[in-house]
């Protein structure tokens, strides 16, 4: 790969973040780079979350008491045991981002434990 | 394996240093002290460490407390390694709010723990040990 230049003022600005940062550029680009993807795999499962459960109970009837995999607003797979499905559906689509969730409703998780601040 | 309490906690809080990876992958982390919780149903996890190892989230879920309103939050699966023992595909929750590492009991229900609260320390068995009476 070739090396990437930059005009001013985004230049200086560059390197002004990562000496805030305390990192050097290349580790704050890295950095940012992995955010940005982050927020982007995010947002899609959120999306993907949103039609899943928007779709008519009688559709999602179907699958009733499994897990489904959705891959851009399509059911591609499903199965009762969520690691069985995320692993099947990790060699199906290794680049795409599947959405694995409940099929009736939005997982419920716990936690009872609370701490005291001081 | 023995680890002593945090005792920057009052009062002092049993934790396992851990170490996170993808899934299949080998430990891809430094140490991580994290705090044994058997009040959460699954682990938390801060994103910081989850952004830096590039693991998507595979769905949404809601997180109820006794304190609060339903929060929706994202869920990812790592693999946890305790030394070398590996826990593979545990779904966690990512965390945005705070930098606190939680073991909650997805993971802590497959090991054998000792927390002894005297010493201050948490023991990590293999097998079951004999209980003196």
């Amino acid at each position: 790969m070739g090396r990437l230049v930059l005009d001013e003022p985004l230049a200086s600005e560059l390197q002004q973040v990562a000496e805030a940062d305390n990192v050097s550029i290349e580790i704050w680009l890295r950095d940012a780079i992995k955010r940005a993807r982050w927020e982007a795999r995010r947002k899609k499962v959120h999306s993907e979350t949103e039609w899943w459960y928007s779709l008519p109970i009688s559709e999602r009837a179907a699958y009733e008491g499994q897990y489904v995999a959705v891959v851009d607003k399509q059911v591609v797979d499903h199965d009762s045991d969520e690691n069985t499905l995320y692993v099947r559906t990790r060699g199906i689509f290794p680049n795409k981002l599947v959405l694995i969730t409940p099929a009736d409703k939005m997982r419920e998780i716990r936690v009872t434990s609370f701490r005291l601040v001081q | 394996m023995t680890y002593p309490y945090e005792l920057q906690y009052v009062p002092p809080l049993p934790i396992i240093p851990v170490q996170l990876s993808l899934p299949g992958d080998p430990p891809r982390t430094g140490l991580l002290n994290a705090a044994i919780d058997t009040g959460a149903d699954l682990s938390i996890i801060p994103v910081a460490y989850l952004i830096a190892l590039e693991a998507a989230p595979t769905h949404q879920a809601l997180i109820k407390s006794p304190f609060g309103n339903p929060v929706p939050v994202d869920v990812y699966q790592i693999d946890v390694w305790i030394e070398e023992l590996a826990f593979p595909g545990m779904s966690v929750v990512g965390n945005e709010t705070d930098e606190e590492l939680i073991l909650g009991r997805n993971l802590l229900n497959k090991l054998i723990l000792l927390l002894d609260g005297q010493r201050g320390e948490t023991e990590l068995f293999e097998t079951r040990p004999a209980i003196r009476r």
